[in-house]
């Protein structure tokens, strides 16, 4: 039997199992007493595997065995959901994906023997697993405890940071006093961070026979095993240095974050993006599309009958008919392009989970709104702003845990994201309950760059808010894998306006951040102002157009051979837009209408021949041959039949 | 060469059983101090690779014999050995120099053990 036509069906219901796993392993680790989401994953696996073999893919096959024997022992309560247990099983499903990635796309099958292993360690001794889990957990306890920022700036300042892990000798006499011998002998040659269990904890010995600690040093990691090693009682010292995230793809949102130090979880590779070929669509919304497309031809079979007999009775009605369907027939079409914002929404949880967690901060992601529906072109576009707005609040917004507590926050940060409609748009906001914007800082940056004169005393909020979004700006101190890399909340700017949407952010200082993007429902339909220019019709985006006034020829000045108008004490540059386009100039004999619109957050005024008037457009892109042209973001047929051009104001004026 | 060491006890019996252990091992015992003004005043004379130091003794206690030896000598080696329950002194004499510490009953292999740490 040929399986191949089916490929594109399995591709698509295996995503969404694993999508499944992915959400149900997040619950699972929130919740692990809750047996039904064990059985749930446990049937996932169970039919993924299923479908695997059919389709004869043994590769993906054979893995999934393997997580499902591991979900099986969790299941019967073998295993008991320890961190690494479930850091385990995420690690499968993100291998999962790229195993399934490789087997649709045909590329070779990578290696997942080390993965494999990960999980049938966990089979074959759950136990050991378990103990061996138990003095890794103190370890990465205590990763999720220190002071990140402290380790960044050290590392920064060429000091390298290390993990230490003593274990004392049975029956060692006077523990606490040991420790301070550690303590004493290490704190010669380094700075110590963080020790776990807390200092006082070490002091009233409450602790078994291990601690760890986090420094700072200019020593090697052998001279500081050394060290420890030359002291009494002590049994064994395990020192590993530590790396700030290691490689992460700044696109790829759902990439394993891997933790500060790395854990016995082997993480998955780095994958590939994808292009999804198939489109999925509610059976509803294409009975409704056939059912209009049914009304169109006996509306075409009244106009035609209409037009041979000559009959004039009823032309309004028939007329009047077709453009109700055709307008449906728009919308109908358009809902095939529409999906629900969840998709991008869904990789959050995971990724925010895997970061918080790589940062040793407590973070509750809320989602509303999930179903809100947008243009599938922005879906796929209004990703890695998300990614990159949801990182700074988890690298920048979200105070330490230690610090939330003194300031009496809860310890666990929140964001909220959250998508709805508003008239044509949906507006989707990013908010979190952190330290918010450091005013103050950002008029030192700006002021440091040459934004803002020197001495420059306050700022407002929303000059706070522009120079943030000022390309290159940035106060993050030192480069973190996350946010500072360059790439900062211009690029998201740039994105947001590439989709025709815009970008507004508001803080309270110390208490909270809020984001909000503002995007219209598709981008293959804008309502635009017509207006007419040496005789030809051209389409400007509403959305970019603030007002239209009329100018009398002597309310012209010129500052330095430029045209420009006064507008309510504001000078404007004025430009014809017949010129801008290369069209013969405007006769400026008599009143001249000019649209005043907004270029790169400056208002420009454009005279016109004329005004039209506002309609919905279709975006058409220009053809290949054309290529890019300055100014022009496409072009729409009009009801006559004619072409306009769409203005693009971004690149109109240079 | 065998390294010297100073041993420092207010009571006989203590010097003798740290004694054995030590000779034991391959170290040379050059002197015996029984209060914290003989240790500092052997510590000039001696100048030994390694002291015991009790913490409880007439005259001059331990600590202050650490503090005094520990400003002739900053490169002293130094362990303090103490009974049980006295933790805040063991800490106190930690922070004025001493490199370990041996607490009594002692134990030969723990001794050994300091001796050979701190030493080397």
């Amino acid at each position: 039997m040929d399986l191949s036509s089916f490929k594109e069906v399995f591709a698509a219901e295996a995503r969404d199992y694993l999508q499944s796993l992915n959400e149900d392993l997040l619950d699972f680790e929130k919740n692990p007493q809750d047996h039904s989401t064990v059985d749930e994953m446990f049937r996932a696996a169970h039919s993924l595997k299923g479908m695997a073999g059919t389709m004869g893919f043994d590769e993906l096959a054979e893995f999934t065995h393997e997580m499902e024997s591991v979900l099986d022992l969790l299941r019967t309560g073998e295993l008991q959901p320890t961190t690494h247990v479930i850091n385990v099983l995420f690690m499968a499903v993100d291998t999962l994906e790229l195993l399934l990635d490789e087997t649709i796309s045909e590329r070779p099958i990578s290696s997942y023997a080390e993965q494999i292993a990960a999980l049938r360690a966990l089979v074959e001794n759950p136990q050991v697993a378990e103990t061996a889990i138990s003095g890794e957990m103190t370890y990465s306890a205590e990763l999720n405890e220190f002071n990140r920022e402290t380790i960044k700036q050290g590392i920064a300042q060429g000091y390298k940071a290390f993990a230490v892990s003593v274990v004392l000798r049975p029956k060692t006499i006077l523990k606490s006093v040991r420790v301070y011998t550690v303590f004493q002998a290490l704190e010669e040659v380094s700075t110590i961070v963080q020790s776990n269990p807390a200092v006082q904890d070490l002091e009233d010995e409450k602790f078994d026979r291990q601690f760890a600690l986090v420094l700072l040093t200019k020593e090697s990691g052998d001279r500081i095993r050394q060290i420890v090693e030359g002291i009494s009682e002590i049994e064994s010292v395990r020192v590993e240095e530590i790396v700030l995230d290691t490689v992460e793809a700044v696109d790829k949102a759902q990439d394993e974050t891997a933790a500060a130090v790395s854990t016995q979880v082997p993480s998955a590779p780095v994958r590939i993006s994808r292009q999804e070929p198939l489109v999925r669509v509610e059976t509803q919304r294409l009975d409704k599309l056939i059912n209009l497309v049914g009304e169109l031809v006996i509306s075409r079979t009244q106009v035609i009958e209409m037009v041979k007999s000559g009959e004039s009775t009823d032309r309004m009605g028939a007329l009047d008919q077709l453009d109700r369907i055709t307008t449906e027939l728009q919308y109908a079409a358009m809902s095939l392009r529409m999906v629900p914002i969840k998709q991008v929404f869904d990789r959050f949880p995971r990724m925010v989970r895997d970061l918080a967690q790589a940062r040793g901060k407590d973070i509750n992601l809320e989602i509303f709104g999930e179903t809100t529906e947008l243009d599938r072109s922005i879906v796929n576009q209004i990703g890695d702003p998300l990614v990159h707005l949801l990182r700074n609040s988890i690298d920048h917004g979200i105070e330490p845990k230690a610090e939330r507590i003194a300031k009496g926050k809860p310890a666990a940060g929140t964001i909220r994201l959250s998508a709805r409609h508003e008239g044509s748009h949906i507006l989707i906001e990013i908010s979190d309950d952190g330290q918010g914007l450091n005013i103050d800082r950002i008029r030192e940056k700006a002021i440091e760059r040459g934004l803002l004169p020197v001495g420059t005393k306050e700022i407002s909020m929303a000059e706070a808010v522009n120079f943030l979004f000022h390309p290159g700006f940035s106060t993050a101190e030192t480069v973190t894998d996350l946010s500072g890399r360059g790439v900062g909340l211009d690029a998201v700017k740039a994105t947001v306006e590439s989709l025709s949407g815009t970008i507004d952010m508001e803080s309270e200082p110390g208490r909270s951040t809020r984001t909000i993007i503002k995007l219209p429902l598709t981008l293959a339909i804008i309502k635009a102002l017509l207006v007419k220019v040496d005789g030809e019709t051209v389409a400007i985006p509403i959305q970019a157009v603030r007002e239209n006034i009329q100018v009398e020829p002597g309310q012209i000045k010129t500052i330095q051979q430029n045209d420009v108008i006064m507008l309510r004490n504001e000078v404007l540059p004025l430009y014809d837009l017949a010129d801008c386009l290369g069209f013969a100039p405007v006769d400026r004999s008599g009143p001249l209408p000019v649209i005043i619109v907004e270029v790169r957050g400056e208002k420009v005024g454009f005279i016109v021949e004329d005004l039209i008037g506002q309609q919905e457009i279709v975006i058409k892109s220009l053809s290949s041959i054309v290529g890019d042209v300055k100014g022009v973001a496409g072009a729409t047929v009009l009801g006559n039949g004619r072409i306009a051009l769409i203005i693009d104001n971004s690149t109109l004026i240079g | 060469m065998a390294k010297t060491v100073l041993i420092t006890d207010d009571t006989a019996f203590m010097r003798m059983t740290l004694k054995n252990v030590i000779e034991k091992n391959g170290y040379q015992v050059v002197g015996e101090a029984s209060d914290g003004e003989e240790a500092v005043a052997l510590y000039k004379e001696l100048k030994p690779d390694l002291v015991t130091m009790d913490i409880t003794m007439p005259k001059m206690d331990g600590i202050s014999a650490i503090k005094e030896i520990m400003k002739i000598d900053p490169q002293a080696k130094i362990i303090v050995c103490s009974a049980m329950g006295q933790k805040p002194m063991v800490i106190e004499a930690l922070s004025a120099g001493a490199k370990d510490f041996l607490v009594k009953p002692f134990d030969a292999e723990r001794v050994v053990e300091s001796l050979r740490k701190i030493g080397s």
